[in-house]
C-alpha cells in the first residue's frame, strides 16, 4: 500500500510558550480527532511530528494515522529552523519509501511547517538539503507578526500567515491542515498521482496567503 | 524535557477539586440523612476546606512522587495521619468489586465525562513520558492541582464524536509486596514508573487486540488467590469487548476486539494487598471503607473506528445533507454493479463459460460517484463448426476508467465494446481461413518452437509471426477504432460542453480474442490467443496443459502474462488508450501477445482495483509465480478476509450467471487503502450444460 507521509514540523521556541504552545497542543489534538474520522486519511495518511526550539527533535517518527496519538509539547529556547528543515529531510530520507520494480513508492510526503519567530541558526545548508528533495506539498506558516517570512519563502511558495498567535487562529490552522491532508489523501486515490502545490483546500479567513 | 512538560501540564482544568469534593458529599449527606451523619459531614467538609486552603497557600509540585502521590509513608509503610482524617463517601463501582473507585476518580461520581472534554483535559503525553501529573487527584494531592489559566478554551469544536460512555476505561489490580517479611508499600513507585512507561498502542474497532502490561518487578506480586482482589477491569472495558487475564510472571493480557471507538484515556487503579485486607476486614465489620490507599494513573488510549464503518455508499442520484438533489450521473448513466455469465459449448470436449463482475469501488461510493470499469464480451464459438469454417473467435476485455476523468465511464463503455466489434468483423471466417487454416503446418511450427520456449519466441520468430498473421494490423484498426469512436462521443459532447476534451474520457483497455483450432497437434487442437493491454491492471492465462504436444515443459502448469501494465515508478501515472500517441502501428504492435494453449485452468482479465490490493508493483504483475499465488490462495482459495465469498465459481453444476453473483460478493473483499472499481473477467473450462440445450 501506498502511503501519504505527513510531517508537521513545530516550533516550540521561548517564544513560543504560554498560549500559543497550548494552542498547538489543542490543534493536535484536533488535526487528530478530526483525521481520525477521514475513511482516506486512516487508511492512507502517516504522521511525524519534529519539533524545533535550540535543539531539533522528532518527537513521534512517522506513525500510521491509527496508531497516532497526539504529543505532549513544552516551549523553551531557540529557533533552529535550519536544523528542523535538515531534520525532516533526513527524516523524509529513510523514512520515505522511493518506489522500486518490487515495490511501489509513498506518495511524495505533505510538508507544515509553523513558526512564530526568526531563525536563530544558519538556514542555508538545511535549506539547500530541503529543497533538493521530492515533496509533495509544503505548507510553511508564520504564526503571528514576529515570525520571518522572507526566510519561509525560500522553502516553499505555499507561504501563509496568522495575524496573532492566539488560540483561535492556530486552531484555524490546524483545521486547514487537517483538511489539506484529508484532501491529499482523497486526490492521490483518485488520480493515483502525487499531490501537487495547486490541491491545497482554500484557507479560512484567519490564515492570510503571503504574497511574495 | 517530557518530565518538564508533566510537570507543566495543566490537566486537572475543569475538575475543580473542590467542586469534586462538594458534590460528592452533598451527594452522600442527601443519602445519609441523619443527624450524626450531618454533623459528620460539616466536620468533613470543614477538614475539607481547611485542606484545600493550605494546600492552596503552598502550591508547589513536589517531585518526589512518594511524597504527592501516595499517602503511605514509605519508610514506615505507616497511613498518614492527617490523610486519613479525611475520609470520603465512597461511590459504590459494581464493576470493580474489590476495589474503591471514591470521589477522587476522575469521573466526577460516575458523571458522565465527555469523551471531547476528556481529552482536552486529560492531553495525552508522548509515548514514554513520565504521567504522573495527568492522574487523578488524590485528596492529598491537592497542592499540585494547577490554575487553569493558561490553557486556551478550543474555538470550535470540529469533532462529532460518539456519545460518552458512563466511565472511562478502567483496569484495576491488587498487588502484594514483601521485604524481610513485612508487607512494603514503596514498590508503588515501582508500579507508577511502570505504567508511565507502557506505550499503550491504539485498538481499532472490530480488530483482535492485545496488550500485555508487564508489571515484572522484583519483589511484586500480583494477588490473585482471592477473586475480588484479581484484576479486573470494569464494565466500559467489557461491554466493549475486553478481557484481561493474569499470566504468570505478573503479566496482565488486556485483550479483545472493541466494538465501540474511543478517544480519551485508560485508568489504572492499583491497590496494596495490604489495604486490600485492611478494606475487607473494615467491610465486614460493617464499617465504611478507608479509600487512602488506592493509587491512580492514566494513560492515553484510543480506539479508532474501522476504516470499513466510515465509508459512506451514497447513490449517484438523490439529495445531499442540505437537501438539494444532486445527479453525478450526468449524462452517462453506469450501474453500480455489475455482473454476468455465460456458458459456450461448441464442441462436446471444448466447453468454456465466462464470469464477470464489476462493482463501484468505496471511493465511489464514498461520495455518491459512477462506477469507472466496463467489461464486454462476445462469442462467435457456439458458432463454429468442427472443420473450423466459420470465424469461431471469442472477445472477451475490460477497461479502467479514471477516476480523475469526468466521463472516464463512457470512455471505459466505448472501448470494451468498440474493440471487441471491430475486432469480430475484422477477423472473418475468410481471414481466418487464409490466415490460420490454410498455413496450419507452418502454425504448428510457430507454435511448437512457442512451446519449447515456454512462451517466449525469437525475436525474429515473432516478427515473422506477426507480419504473417497481419495481426497487428487487425489489432491496429481495431485500437484506432476505439480512439474514434472515444474522440467523435467527445467531440459530440463538446457541442453542448464547450470544455469537454477526449482525456475527460481517459481509460484503460485490456482485451484478448481467443480461437480452439482443431487442426492444432495433429488434429488433437489447441487454442491461440491473441490480446492487447494498455494501462495498469492485469492479463493472464493460467496454462493446463499436462502433456505439452511437442514441447519439453518443466512445470505441468504456465502462467502467460499477456501484457506489461504501465505505471511511472514514482509518479503512479497510468497510460490510457484515449492518448494520441498510442494510436500507432509500432505502439499497437509493441503492446501485441500471442499465447499457444492446449489447455488452460482460467484466463483472467482484471482492472486495477483487483491487482493493487493483491501485486505490490507494476513489476510483481508480470511476475508469473505472483499469478498462480493469486489464484490459487487469493481467488481460488476462498477469499480475502470474507471466508466463503466463491467457491461456487468452481462448481461445474452451478449456472454461470449464479456463479457471477458470488464473483460480485468476493469482489467486496476487504483491503486497506485498496478503493477502486474492481472488476474480473474469467475463462475457464466447463462441463456445465444448460437444461434446455
Amino acid at each position: 500500500m501506498r502511503r501519504l507521509p505527513v510531517y508537521l514540523v513545530l516550533d516550540v521556541s521561548g517564544s513560543m510558550s504560554g498560549e500559543p504552545i497550548e494552542a498547538v497542543k489543542n490543534g493536535m489534538q484536533l488535526l487528530h480527532s478530526s483525521l481520525r474520522k477521514d475513511p482516506y486519511a486512516l487508511e492512507s495518511a502517516y504522521i511525524s511530528v519534529i519539533t524545533f526550539a535550540s535543539e531539533v527533535q522528532q518527537i513521534i517518527p512517522l506513525t500510521e494515522l491509527s496508531q497516532f496519538q497526539p504529543p505532549n509539547l513544552s516551549a523553551g529556547g531557540g529557533t533552529s529552523l535550519g536544523g528542523a528543515l535538515q531534520k525532516v529531510t533526513d527524516c523524509a530520507s529513510s523514512e520515505v519509501k522511493k518506489g522500486t520494480r518490487e515495490e511501489k513508492g509513498d506518495w511524495k510526503p505533505l510538508v507544515f511547517f509553523m513558526t512564530d519567530g526568526s531563525p536563530t541558526d544558519n538556514v542555508e545548508s538545511g535549506l539547500q538539503a530541503f529543497l533538493n528533495y521530492r515533496w509533495g506539498i509544503v505548507v510553511a506558516c508564520a504564526a503571528g507578526s514576529g515570525a520571518d517570512t522572507s526566510v519561509l519563502q525560500r522553502i516553499t511558495e505555499n507561504v501563509v500567515t496568522l495575524d496573532t498567535a492566539d488560540s483561535t487562529t492556530i486552531a484555524a490552522f490546524f483545521k486547514w491542515v487537517s483538511s489539506s491532508i484529508s484532501t491529499s489523501s482523497k486526490k492521490v486515490e483518485e488520480t493515483g498521482s502525487d499531490a501537487g502545490g495547486s490541491e491545497l483546500p482554500p484557507p479560512p479567513p484567519e490564515i492570510n496567503l503571503a504574497k511574495p | 524535557m517530557n518530565e518538564q512538560q508533566s510537570a507543566e501540564q495543566t490537566v486537572e482544568t475543569g475538575y475543580s477539586p473542590l467542586h469534586q469534593l462538594l458534590t460528592g458529599i452533598s451527594d452522600w449527606i442527601i443519602s445519609h440523612q441523619t443527624a450524626l451523619q450531618i454533623a459528620c459531614a460539616v466536620f468533613i467538609l470543614s477538614a475539607v476546606f481547611t485542606l484545600l486552603y493550605i494546600f492552596h497557600k503552598f502550591r508547589r509540585r513536589v517531585n518526589d512522587m512518594e511524597d504527592t502521590r501516595t499517602n503511605i509513608d514509605p519508610h514506615t509503610g505507616k497511613t498518614r495521619p492527617a490523610v486519613k482524617s479525611v475520609e470520603m463517601p465512597k461511590v459504590s463501582n459494581p464493576d470493580l468489586d474489590g476495589f474503591d473507585t471514591g470521589t477522587d476518580t476522575p469521573f466526577k461520581n460516575n458523571e458522565v465525562v465527555p469523551e471531547e472534554e476528556a481529552a482536552k483535559i486529560d492531553s495525552p503525553v508522548p509515548l514514554g513520558t513520565d504521567n504522573t501529573a495527568a492522574a487523578p487527584s488524590q485528596p492529598d494531592d491537592c497542592g499540585s492541582v494547577k490554575e487553569s489559566s493558561s490553557v486556551p478554551e478550543p474555538v470550535e469544536t470540529v469533532v462529532n464524536e460518539p456519545p460518552p460512555k458512563p466511565t472511562p476505561p478502567i483496569i484495576a489490580f491488587t498487588f502484594q509486596t514483601e521485604r524481610d517479611g513485612k508487607p512494603v508499600s514503596f514498590i508503588t513507585n515501582e508500579i507508577k514508573k511502570r505504567i508511565a512507561d507502557f506505550q499503550i498502542p491504539n485498538a481499532t474497532v472490530d480488530t483482535d487486540y492485545e496488550f500485555i502490561f508487564d508489571f515484572s518487578i522484583d519483589e511484586l506480586k500480583i494477588v490473585s488467590e482471592q477473586p475480588e482482589a484479581q484484576p479486573k477491569i470494569n464494565s466500559t472495558l467489557t461491554d466493549n469487548g475486553f478481557s484481561v487475564e493474569l499470566l504468570e510472571g505478573n503479566r496482565i493480557r488486556f485483550y479483545g476486539k472493541p466494538k465501540m471507538d474511543y478517544n480519551g484515556k485508560i485508568y489504572f487503579l492499583h491497590q496494596t494487598a495490604e489495604a486490600f485486607q485492611e478494606k475487607q476486614s473494615k467491610r465486614a465489620e460493617g464499617q465504611s471503607e478507608p479509600l487512602y490507599n488506592n493509587f491512580q494513573d492514566s494513560k492515553p488510549f484510543i480506539i479508532n473506528a474501522h476504516p470499513k464503518s466510515l465509508w459512506k455508499d451514497l447513490p449517484c442520484v438523490g439529495t445531499d445533507e442540505n437537501g438539494n438533489p444532486y445527479d453525478n450521473y450526468g449524462d452517462y448513466e453506469n450501474a453500480d454493479s455489475v455482473s454476468s455469465g455465460e456458458v459456450v459449448s461448441y464442441t462436446s470436449a471444448k466447453s468454456f463459460e465466462v464470469i464477470a463482475a464489476s462493482i463501484r469501488g468505496r471511493s465511489h461510493a464514498h461520495v455518491g460517484k459512477p462506477r469507472d470499469d466496463a467489461y464486454y464480451y462476445e462469442f462467435d464459438g457456439r458458432q463454429q463448426t468442427a472443420d473450423g469454417s466459420n470465424a469461431g473467435w471469442n472477445f472477451i476485455t475490460v477497461a479502467d476508467g479514471a477516476g480523475s476523468a469526468k466521463h472516464s465511464r463512457k470512455g471505459s463503455e466505448i472501448a470494451t465494446r468498440t474493440i471487441v466489434q471491430t475486432l469480430r468483423s475484422a477477423l472473418t471466417a475468410e481471414f481466418t481461413k487464409v490466415i490460420f487454416t490454410d498455413r496450419m503446418e507452418q502454425i504448428q511450427r510457430w507454435k511448437n518452437e512457442f512451446a519449447d520456449a515456454d512462451g517466449k519466441l525469437a525475436p525474429e520468430t515473432e516478427k515473422e509471426f506477426v507480419e504473417k498473421s497481419q495481426l497487428d494490423k487487425v489489432l491496429y484498426i481495431a485500437v484506432r477504432e476505439a480512439f474514434v469512436k472515444i474522440h467523435n462521443e467527445a467531440e459530440e459532447y463538446k457541442k453542448k460542453h464547450p470544455d469537454t476534451k477526449i482525456n475527460d474520457y481517459n481509460t484503460t483497455l485490456l482485451a484478448a480474442a481467443f480461437r480452439w483450432f482443431p487442426e492444432l497437434n495433429d488434429g488433437k487442437g489447441g487454442w491461440f490467443i491473441v490480446s492487447y493491454w494498455v494501462g495498469d491492471g492485469g492479463a493472464t492465462i493460467l496454462d493446463d496443459t499436462a502433456d505439452a504436444v511437442g514441447g519439453s515443459r518443466k512445470t505441468p502448469r504456465k502462467v502467460f502474462v499477456l501484457g506489461e501494465p504501465d505505471g511511472g515508478e514514482f509518479a503512479g501515472q497510468t497510460r490510457f488508450l484515449t492518448m494520441k500517441e498510442e494510436i500507432t502501428e509500432e505502439k499497437v504492435r509493441k503492446r501485441l501477445r500471442f499465447t499457444f494453449c492446449d489447455s488452460f485452468e482460467a484466463m483472467l482479465l482484471v482492472t486495477d482495483g483487483i491487482t493493487d490490493p493483491f501485486f505490490p508493483s507494476e513489476a510483481a504483475v508480470v511476475d508469473e509465480p505472483r499469478w498462480l499465488e493469486f489464484y490459487e490462495k487469493k481467488f481460488k482459495g476462498g477469499c480475502y478476509e470474507e471466508p466463503d465469498g466463491c467457491k461456487e465459481i468452481f462448481d461445474d453444476t452451478i449456472d454461470p450467471q449464479k456463479k457471477s453473483e458470488a464473483l460480485l460478493k468476493w469482489l467486496k473483499f476487504w483491503s486497506k487503502g485498496n478503493h477502486d472499481d474492481r472488476t474480473v473477467l474469467i475463462v475457464r473450462p466447463t462441463t456445465f450444460v444448460k437444461p434446455n440445450n
